[in-house]
Order: structure tokens, then C-alpha cells, then sequence
């Protein structure tokens, strides 16, 4: 994570290659195309950030690469591909076998969860539960096993180990459980992490913590990490890239030094003008107007038309391409092609500004949550915004 | 009272002692001596400072809007087949502040700080256990059923979860009309009038009234909430961490709403949260909370550059910011954060506290929240008198 | 791609009030005043000629129903007017009748009228509208609302309907157990009665016992439940601890020992019913009003300084009435199966009075020789109780909580 500058080459072969990747809803009330051709690769050892708001897909994307999708009404389209290149050579998982998925899930592949409160079960001890992947996958006896919860607990900062592997979920505290289902996650020495949220439920000075763990456990276990997030600030510290995701779809992406220091795309810009920053205290903060559209009806175009202060007609007709602009940074933008544009904008209304609070509420209408299929709320097709 | 400084050794507020942890070193040992509210506490030595005064030895400015003191909420604890009271959980545990008029205080602090019980407490949404608040000169704890009612008039709350804070079987315009019928704000025509107006106001529009709240997404749900705070005229708006459930991307919108609303309706807003850095960007005044109390106070821009309370100082450094490659030392606290209903001895703090200093003495003394200078109050020993106010600027890159 | 330079022509931005699509305006086919006549004149026919054919082809049915009965009971509604003493249930059931007429009729024309006119709303939909419309892509509960409809007016025209006269005995050589015919469609039994006459008559108290006990139950419980959540303390322990010990007595048990002592009408029966049966509910609604009572619009109710009526009238109750309603649903399927229980043991509607459990009683004895003595009213009972069944199911998925953010 801080191997930013020492760590992995972008010329490593990736470990993970996401190619194309969608993922689709049907609901009674139309297709939520939450995952909309999203590709990456991560390579070994490095961190990549997701970042979106809820609703962009950054959820769904990565339940999809463990194919844990609940099927249906999800459904991983024809043409998404998945590529892992593991200990068994190269796979795709997207059309892998669930047997296989099993053996990956949690082994080759492990996942923490946000709320961590949820994602352990209450009634078995926490060591039971740290075992149970490694009898599994590992086929490890009872007593190694234990050994190895023991270790692992260890490993995560928990105190008097020793104690700890026989209490219950309900003992630990939130940040403990967190450790704990770090711990369990890591048990099987995946080489890939996936960390959803994994300290929005959590206080600051305990996401510290968390923080500085992964960090640690990175450099010493050298596994890949996805971290999936919404906080800027979260990716700006532990990240070595990032992919901006927006609708459901790859804004911009790149390493996360340029990407934040020189924001490419809109959204991206909107984003890091619009939050408050420590130590930066401004009278007005810069707005994003509008709001995040409805995964059932995603705006032709650009998705990002209607809140975009250097849109015109162009955005509205035609999709942009991701551009590739070399050494990794890619922008879903017609600004690549027609620079003049952005120049014009910010010399005419500076882009982004603290207008528009209380206007450009047009698309005050739905918007429901992606990865959590909205419940038809109509017979006739989608409820769309206004 | 306004009694002089306690105790004036003339240690003038030395420039020895800088925006982060080098105001942690050791000063000389200063003999303390305790008088007024500091008597009944049990004698300190060595580099403990006990002197400053408190909250509770000021007067309160003239165009103060609110005034609590000593404010306590305990929740009790009832075990057994006789719901025996076996303890408290002490949410708010002796809280004290002002506000003047058209200000905004920031209220910080982790879950569980009591942040938000104090918020509850001070509208009597929760009866509170002790204490005294005072809104415009009136004592807000003894009013009755119908002056509490009309204490509600001036006095609104903006919620945290605006997917739960507007009845989902009423529309937006009967959400905000029942407000203004119940309160005789309005009768006939001017009713539905005043129903777009508030709309609009919150940046909404008129024809938004005729739908039901699980048609808006988070961020108009919450200038809906802010709409229906708005109806009553209020002078005084809590809000209680408004934009925490929200995406980032309409955060601002709301942020810069509620500064336009304070700005246009002159309100004064107690603003709860948990995020350190939207704190900065609208309050006037901080005040950071931990296990129950108030454990530091000052204006923003003398807090954020020059916090004071080591709680403060971790809580600070441990904000992610947007900025790759920014330095700051980070301290990362060890341990969570104390259950309230076993709270620690003396400092709360004090088995997380990282400050080079801590001995014995913070087991032992519950540190006042004593003016450090420049009406910068912390609660802790370890730091000395004078060492408040404003230091440099803020530690930007 | 072509790299323009300074030339390129912009348009005015004016990305927020973007042309947004104007979705959601559902197009139909314009009504024709010919559809209007061809409504007029038997209803549900524009329907069907427009397309629309399951909506259609119920009117249409239900329409020559009810007309067919009005043909083949006109001399007995004649008789109703010219009896000297009207016959209550014979003015209910005429008054019906009409009523389902012009219904029917009424319905057809208003269904085309908004198909034509208004375009669907696409917003200010409420709960109930987002619910209601849920329920519709439901075909068994569909099934089960139209099941219970038509029990329900099978029981208000009962007197048009039934071919005799339940209590009649008949010739007790030559009616008795005679098996299933045209003359007597479901047979008749030892004492020559006739078994659909009964079954009509008895669907009459089966169901209104289930209905009224269950109203009882649902009334009581639900102002105990919301009583004791909303004021909790020690109101709370005091209610909640009675309806602990209501619940943990048998029922049927209960049931019977009260019926015992005195002696049993159908208006005991449905008393005793209804209050031993409001406990579930109480637990419900005191359930439900403790989440409510911590649901932020019910605070922000309060800090705005509404009185307590208010709240629980505007605020709380509204947010109750779903599982409420699937439990009153549900509950008159079990509540008429306690009935037929109680009445199979003799403790229910006292003979010759006729209801579902009497009649399975009455033709116990002779299950082989006369099987439809038993089997028709048992057939009644299950038909009933899964339409009920149904009917709750649906609801409860459509009055879903997920629903009601």
C-alpha cells in the first residue's frame, strides 16, 4: 500500500484481468444495468482503489469477480470476461464452475465485508470460523488449524490470542471484528484481497487502525488488494491506482498521484472540488449538481450529461470512449478529444462551483441502489427520473 | 463570577509549542494549586496543570442563544427478574456550552461519544438526567407540555437517516402542511403557498409536494427534512450528522444549502458530526466529545490548527485526506474506545493517550475543561495553561 | 478522431435542464364511441375488443352471471316484494344483486374511461398504489380475492341462490341420502335435506363467523398492541404480561369449557372467538409501533410538537396497518376452521341451524354409504380456507416492508 513508489511495475503481468465486465439486473421493473463494461487488471501486490457513489457499481463489480451475484435475477452477461491467472494458469471466471469458484473463493480470492457486525455468525466462535476455510481448502487437521487461528489472530493485532479464539463475535468490538474478518480472509494466503468498504462502518481513529493493518499485512503477505470505497481520502492514502467509477461504468483511472493531482475527467474533478477538505476551509464548497442517476434508466450519452458543467450536445448523442492516454490513465471523456472545451468552460463559469446547491434539482426524481435490486415499483416499465 | 485566572503564574503563552505533537514535551514541573471548582480535586504535582477556568466559572456572553450546563444523560442499566438497576450507561456526562446567536458549533466525536444524546437531550427528545439548558433566557428543562410546544417553534431538529426521518405514507406537501396546521403557521390557500415556498427554499420545487418520499433519493429526502425544520421559523436548527448517510457527490449541496438557509434566516445551528473535516468547513466553534464529555473547545480555525487534547490531535491526524503523497504524522490510537457504562478513572482518555507524559495522575484526576488561553478549553492536565489560541496556520502541504 | 483546434462550435450548455425524456406516459389505443356503446350494452366487450382480455372476459363473465340469477330467481325476488313481511335476507340479497349490476356495469365503463382519458401517473404513487399494484402480478392471490368475493356474495344472495329450504326435511323414505343429482346437486341427507341449500346457507355462517370474530380480534388487539408500544413502561408489562397469559391457554381448550357453561349461539361462538383471538395481533401492532416509536419521522413528529393522538393516528397506525391486514387475512381462514372444529364436536352453531363443522358431524356415521354428506361442506371449508390462504399470501408479499422506506 505505501509500496507505491517501490512496489509493483506497471508492466507486471496483471494477476486479475477484468475485461468488459457486465452485470445485469432484471427486476420487474426493467434491467438495472449496474455494471455497464467495466474493465481493469490488478496486478500482484499492488492496491487498487474503486471509487463511486452507491449506485455506481463498485459493489457489484467486485461481488462479480467471486461470482457472488444472487442469480437471478443478477446475471454476469455473455462476453464479460474475468481473467485470473492462478496457481492452475489462466482462468475465466466468468463462466468458471461453481465448483471451481468454491475452491477459489476464500483460498486464491478472499473478500471483507463492510459491516462487520453481519458478516460474522453470531453463533459459532470466531476461531471456528477462521478454521473452517483452512479444514477446507487447506485440509488442515483440527489442531493445525487452530494453530494457524491462533497465528492469524496474531497477525491482525488481536490480544491474547490464545483467549480470543474461543469468544464469540458478540465479545469483539467493531474494530476487532473487522481484524477478525481480516483474519479470516487472509488465512488461506489469498493472492487477492477484496476489501468492500471495509472501514465505513468504523470510526476514524479505529479506520486507522484497519488502515495501517492492511498496510502491514500487504507488505509482509504481498497479496494484491481491491479496495472498494467511497472515501477519496481512504484511496488518496492507501492506494496505489484507482478507477473513478460512475453509472456503472470507468470514469477515469490511473495512478492515484495523477489522478488526484491533475483529475481528468468531470466527475473525478467534481468529486475532489466538492468534498471538504481538512485544513482547507473554503466559504462554499464546489457542487456536483443534481443526482446520481437511476440504475434502471441510464441517461444515453454520457452518463454523466446532466450534471457536467462542460457538457454540450455531443455528450448528450453520443457515449464517449475511455481514452487511452498512456501509462495506465484512461478518461471516459469527449474533453480528451476536444481540450478547447475545458479551457473555455473554466474561463467562462470556472467548471465546478458552489452554484447549484439549491438549483439543478431536475433530477430530483428515483434512484434506486445498485447491487440491491429495487423493487418494481412499476408494471409498465422503468420508473425513470423526471 | 468571571473570576480572575486562577492562579496567574506568568507563563506567557509560549511560542515553544507548535500545531502538533511537539506540544507534547515536557515543561517545567509548575506548582499547582487548586481553588474555586478546582478544590475538591485530589492534589496533582509534577507536570500536571490543573489551572484555567471552566466553563461553568464564565459568564455567558450577552447574545448567548443557548446555554447548557452540566448536562447529563444517563440511560440505566436493569438486570434481573426486578429490573434491578445495576448502573448507568452515561451517554452525556456532564456537558457544557453556549452558543450565540447565528453561530455555528460543530459537535464532534466517535459513535458512541454521545454526541447525538446530548443533541436529544438539549430538546428534551430524551429527558435528560441533569444539568440545565437555557435557550434565549428560559429554562428549557422546567417548561411544560405547552411551552415545550412552542420552544419547538424556535428550536428544530434536522435528522442523520433521511430514509427514515419522512413518514413513507404521507407526501412530501401533507409532511410539511401538517407542520404548518399544527402550529397555525398558516390556514387556507396560504397553506399550499407556503408549501412551494418552503420547497423552494430548500431548492426543491412547488409540484414535488404531490409525491411520496420514496420517489426522491437521499439528498432531496434531506432538504425535504430540512424543508420541514424550516416551516416553524426556527431560530435554532441541530442537526444530527445531515450528511453522513449521503453520497459524496450531493454532500456539498446539502453543506452549501444549510450555510445559504443560516445566511438568509439568520439560524444558528448545532451541527453533529462525525467527519472532522465537514466540521471544519461549517462551524464557527468546535467542540470535541469523548466517552460522554466535552473534552476540548475553541474556535475552528484555533482547534484545527492548534488541537490541544491528544484525543484531538489523533482523531485529526487520523482523517484520511484527499491529497496523495501529504505528510502528517499519523497517530494511530491503540485500543477502542471505552464502554460508557464502565467508563475509565480519571481521564476518560487515559488508557488510549498517547502523550509522552501520562502517568499516574491521569488515572486519577478527572481533568477539568479548563480555558488553556484565547478561550481555548481542553481537558487535559498534561497540557499546560497558555498553551491555547491560535498557533501559525493550518498545516497545509 | 479528428483533433479540431479553436474552430469547434459549441452549443449553449445547458446541461441541468437537459431535454429529459418524457417517459412513464403510457400510450393506449383512443376509446371509440363505438367501444362506449358496445360497454353500454354488455360490459367488458370493449375490453376484450381493445386487447385487453383477462380484464375483459371477468366483467364479461361476471356481468352474465349475475344476470343469469336475476333470470332464473325472478319469481322469488318477486316474492320478497310480495311477501307480507319482507324477508330481511331477501331485501339483502335483491339490494346485492343490484348493487353487483350496476358494479359491473359501472366498473367497465369507468375502466375504459381512464384507459382513455388519463395517462398512468408517474409519480405520487403512494404505498398502497406501489402495493396494490404489486398484488396484481399475483395470479393466485388473484385467484383467492376472486374466490373470496364470490363466497362472500354467494352468502348475501344465499336466499336467491339456495334451490330449499335448509331446515326443510323431506320425505323421510324418499329424500333421504339421495347421492348427488340435478335435483339435489350435492345429494341430500338422513333427514332429506337438501346438501347445497345447506351448504349455501352455512357458508353464511362459517364465513360471517370468521369475519366478525376476526374483526373483534383485530379491533381489540390492535389498541392493546398499540396502546402498550406507544406508552411502554409499566402499561406495557401489564398488558403484554395478560397477553402472555391469554396466549398460553389452550384455545380450543378455552373455547370449550366457555361454551360449556352456557349455552351455544352463534353469537357466543363468535364473541368467544374474537377474544381469544387478538393476542397475535397485539403482539404485531406493539412490535411494530416499538420500531415506529424509534423511526426518526415519528422523533421528528414529536420535536415538532405534535400531540400524542396525533402521532398515533397520522403516524403510526398508517405504518401498522400492513401486517395487519395479512394477519386478519390469514385469520379468518383459521378462525373458520376453529368454528368447523368447534361445530363437528357439537359445541359450535347448535343443528338444525346449518354450518360447515355440524354438517361433516352429521354425516359421519355414514361416510360410506352417504360420502357426500361430509365431503361437500369439507370441500367448502378447504376451498374457503386456502382462497384466504392466498389472499394473505399476496398481500404480505406486496405490503412487503422493503416497500416502505
Amino acid at each position: 500500500m505505501t509500496n507505491r513508489h517501490t512496489g509493483p511495475s506497471a508492466g507486471a503481468s496483471p494477476i486479475l484481468d477484468v475485461q468488459k465486465l457486465r452485470t445485469w439486473f432484471r427486476t420487474d421493473a426493467g434491467t438495472a444495468r449496474a455494471v455497464d463494461g467495466v474493465s481493469f487488471q490488478v496486478r500482484p501486490g499492488e492496491t487498487l482503489g474503486i471509487v463511486g457513489e452507491s449506485g455506481s457499481g463498485k459493489s457489484v463489480t467486485a461481488l462479480s469477480a467471486m461470482r457472488l451475484i444472487p442469480s437471478p435475477p443478477g446475471e454476469i452477461q455473455p462476453g464479460s470476461r474475468i481473467v485470473f491467472h492462478g496457481d492452475r494458469g489462466t482462468e475465466d471466471l466468468a463462466t468458471a464452475s461453481e465448483e471451481r469458484m468454491r475452491g477459489i473463493r476464500g483460498n486464491d480470492i478472499a473478500m471483507i465485508f463492510q459491516e462487520p457486525m453481519t458478516s460474522l455468525n453470531p453463533v459459532f466462535r470466531i476461531g471456528d470460523q477462521i478454521m473452517e476455510p483452512l479444514r477446507l481448502h487447506q485440509g488442515l487437521s483440527k489442531k493445525a488449524a487452530r494453530a494457524r487461528a491462533i497465528e492469524m489472530l496474531k497477525l491482525v493485532g488481536i490480544p491474547i490470542p490464545e483467549q480470543r479464539v474461543d469468544e464469540f463475535p458478540h465479545q469483539l468490538s467493531g474494530g476487532m471484528r473487522q481484524r477478525v474478518m481480516i483474519a479470516i480472509a487472509l488465512a488461506c494466503d489469498p493472492k487477492i484481497l477484496i476489501a468492500d468498504e471495509p472501514t465505513t462502518a468504523l470510526d476514524v481513529t479505529i479506520q486507522a487502525q484497519i488502515l495501517e493493518l492492511l498496510n502491514r499485512l500487504q507488505n509482509e503477505l504481498g497479496m494484491a488488494i481491491i479496495l472498494i470505497t467511497h472515501d477519496l481520502g481512504v484511496v488518496a492514502e492507501t492506494c496505489d491506482r484507482v478507477i473513478v467509477m460512475y453509472a456503472g461504468q470507468v470514469f477515469e483511472e490511473g495512478r492515484v498521484d495523477d489522478v488526484f493531482r491533475d483529475p481528468r475527467n468531470p466527475y473525478t474533478e467534481g468529486l475532489l472540488r466538492s468534498i471538504p477538505r481538512l485544513g482547507r476551509r473554503t466559504e462554499r464548497l464546489a457542487v456536483i449538481p443534481g443526482v446520481v442517476p437511476n440504475p434502471l434508466d441510464w441517461p444515453s450519452g454520457c452518463r454523466f450529461y446532466a450534471r457536467c458543467p462542460y457538457a454540450w450536445e455531443k455528450c448528450l448523442r453520443e457515449e464517449p470512449p475511455l481514452a487511452d492516454l498512456g501509462s495506465g490513465r484512461g478518461n471516459k471523456c469527449w474533453l480528451e478529444e476536444f481540450p478547447e472545451r475545458r479551457a473555455e468552460v473554466r474561463a467562462r463559469s470556472g467548471g465546478f462551483t458552489s452554484e447549484g446547491a439549491v438549483s439543478g434539482m431536475d433530477a430530483a426524481g428515483g434512484a434506486s441502489l445498485a447491487g440491491e435490486p429495487p423493487v418494481s415499483p412499476d408494471d409498465h416499465g422503468a420508473e425513470g427520473d423526471l | 463570577m468571571n473570576t480572575p485566572l486562577n492562579n496567574p503564574s506568568n507563563d506567557a503563552p509560549g511560542g515553544d509549542t507548535t500545531a502538533h505533537p511537539e506540544v507534547l514535551t515536557p515543561r517545567e514541573p509548575t506548582p499547582v494549586a487548586a481553588s474555586g471548582s478546582d478544590m475538591a480535586l485530589p492534589p496533582a504535582r509534577g507536570n500536571s496543570d490543573l489551572r484555567g477556568q471552566t466553563p461553568e466559572d464564565m459568564d455567558v456572553p450577552d447574545d448567548a442563544l443557548l446555554v447548557v450546563r452540566g448536562l447529563k444523560k444517563y440511560f440505566p442499566i436493569r438486570r434481573g427478574f426486578f429490573s434491578r438497576h445495576v448502573g448507568d450507561v452515561k451517554a452525556v456526562d456532564g456537558v457544557s456550552f453556549f452558543m450565540r446567536r447565528g453561530e455555528t458549533l460543530g459537535l464532534v466525536g466517535e459513535s458512541g461519544c454521545g454526541k447525538t444524546s446530548a443533541g436529544r437531550a438539549i430538546l428534551r427528545m430524551e429527558e435528560p438526567t441533569a444539568g440545565s439548558v437555557r435557550f434565549d433566557g428560559q429554562d428549557v428543562l422546567s417548561l411544560d407540555r405547552d411551552n415545550l410546544r412552542r420552544l419547538r417553534r424556535r428550536a428544530q431538529y434536522v435528522f442523520q437517516d433521511p430514509y427514515s426521518s419522512l413518514n413513507p405514507r404521507m407526501t412530501v406537501g401533507d409532511t410539511l402542511r401538517e407542520v404548518l396546521t399544527v402550529h397555525r403557521l398558516a390556514s387556507g390557500a396560504a397553506v399550499d403557498a407556503r408549501v412551494g415556498q418552503l420547497l423552494e427554499v430548500v431548492g426543491l420545487r412547488a409540484e414535488h409536494a404531490l409525491r411520496y418520499p420514496h420517489e426522491f433519493s437521499g439528498g432531496p429526502r434531506q432538504r425535504i427534512g430540512i424543508a420541514r425544520a424550516l416551516a416553524v421559523e426556527p431560530e435554532l436548527i441541530i442537526c444530527d450528522e445531515p450528511v453522513s448517510a449521503l453520497d459524496v457527490s450531493v454532500q456539498a449541496q446539502v453543506i452549501n444549502l444549510l450555510r445559504d438557509l443560516q445566511d438568509e434566516f439568520g439560524l444558528t445551528y448545532l451541527f453533529i458530526a462525525h467527519d472532522l473535516s465537514v466540521v471544519e468547513h461549517i462551524s464557527d466553534r468546535v467542540a470535541v466529545m469523548y466517552l460522554g464529555r466535552i473534552v476540548e473547545i475553541a474556535d475552528s480555525r484555533v482547534l484545527y490548527s492548534n488541537p490541544l487534547m491528544p484525543y484531538t490531535q489523533a482523531l485529526l491526524s487520523a482523517v484520511p485526506v484527499a491529497e496523495p503523497g501529504r505528510k502528517h504524522n499519523r497517530i494511530v490510537l491503540q485500543g477502542d474506545v471505552p464502554s460508557p457504562a464502565n467508563p475509565p478513572s480519571g481521564c476518560p482518555f487515559h488508557p488510549r493517550c498517547p502523550h509522552p507524559l501520562k502517568d499516574a495522575d491521569c488515572a486519577r484526576i478527572v481533568p477539568p475543561l479548563a480555558d488553556k488561553g484565547g478561550g481555548h478549553f481542553a481537558a487535559c492536565i498534561k497540557v499546560p495553561l497558555g498553551s491555547g489560541g491560535a498557533r501559525g496556520v493550518p498545516p497545509t502541504a | 478522431m479528428v483533433h479540431s483546434s479553436g474552430d469547434v462550435e459549441f452549443a449553449v450548455p445547458e446541461p441541468v435542464s437537459a431535454p429529459l425524456p418524457a417517459a412513464g406516459v403510457v400510450t393506449r389505443a383512443p376509446v371509440t364511441p363505438a367501444q362506449y356503446i358496445l360497454s353500454a350494452l354488455l360490459p367488458g366487450s370493449a375490453q376484450i375488443a381493445r386487447g385487453e382480455w383477462v380484464g375483459g372476459m371477468l366483467l364479461a363473465f361476471s356481468w352474465a352471471i349475475m344476470l343469469s340469477v336475476t333470470f332464473l330467481a325472478r319469481g322469488r325476488i318477486a316474492g320478497v316484494f310480495t311477501a307480507g313481511r319482507m324477508p330481511i335476507d331477501g331485501l339483502v340479497a335483491v339490494v346485492t344483486l343490484v348493487l353487483s349490476l350496476v358494479t359491473i356495469w359501472g366498473w367497465a365503463m369507468y375502466d375504459l374511461k381512464v384507459r382513455a382519458r388519463r395517462p398512468r401517473r408517474r409519480f405520487g404513487d403512494s404505498q398502497w398504489t406501489i402495493a396494490a399494484r404489486q398484488f396484481r402480478r399475483n395470479k393466485l392471490a388473484i385467484a383467492g380475492l376472486v374466490v373470496m368475493i364470490v363466497l362472500y356474495l354467494m352468502t348475501l344472495l344465499t336466499p336467491l341462490l339456495a334451490p330449499y329450504d335448509p331446515t326443510a326435511q323431506g320425505d323421510i323414505v324418499l329424500t333421504r341420502y339421495l347421492s348427488p343429482s340435478f335435483q339435489h346437486l350435492m345429494g341430500t341427507d338422513k333427514f332429506g335435506r337438501d346438501i347445497f341449500s345447506r351448504v349455501l346457507y352455512g357458508a353464511r355462517i362459517s364465513l360471517s363467523i370468521g369475519f366478525i370474530a376476526v374483526g373483534l380480534g383485530v379491533v381489540l388487539g390492535a389498541l392493546i398492541g398499540s396502546v402498550a408500544g406507544y406508552f411502554g413502561k409499566w402499561t406495557d408489562t401489564v398488558l403484554m404480561r395478560f397477553t402472555d397469559m391469554m396466549l398460553s391457554f389452550p384455545r380450543v381448550i378455552l373455547l370449550i369449557v366457555i361454551i360449556a357453561l352456557f349455552e351455544p349461539t352463534i353469537w357466543l361462538v363468535v364473541t368467544v372467538l374474537g377474544l381469544t383471538g387478538w393476542m397475535s395481533v397485539a403482539r404485531i401492532v406493539r412490535g411494530e409501533v416499538l420500531t415506529l416509536r424509534e423511526r426518526e419521522f415519528v422523533q421528528a413528529a414529536k420535536v415538532l410538537g405534535m400531540s400524542d393522538a396525533r402521532i398515533i393516528w397520522r403516524h403510526i397506525i398508517p405504518n401498522t396497518l400492513a401486517p395487519v391486514i395479512v394477519y386478519a387475512t390469514l385469520g379468518i381462514g383459521n378462525t373458520i376452521l376453529v368454528e368447523a372444529s368447534l361445530s363437528f364436536l357439537g359445541l359450535g352453531v347448535q343443528p338444525p341451524t346449518p354450518s360447515w363443522g355440524n354438517m361433516i358431524n352429521d354425516g359421519r356415521d355414514s361416510l360410506i354409504t352417504a360420502w357426500w354428506i361430509s365431503t361437500f361442506p369439507g370441500l367448502a371449508i378447504v376451498l374457503t380456507v386456502v382462497a384466504f390462504n392466498l389472499l394473505g399470501d399476496g398481500l404480505r408479499d406486496a405490503l412487503d416492508p422493503r416497500l416502505r422506506t
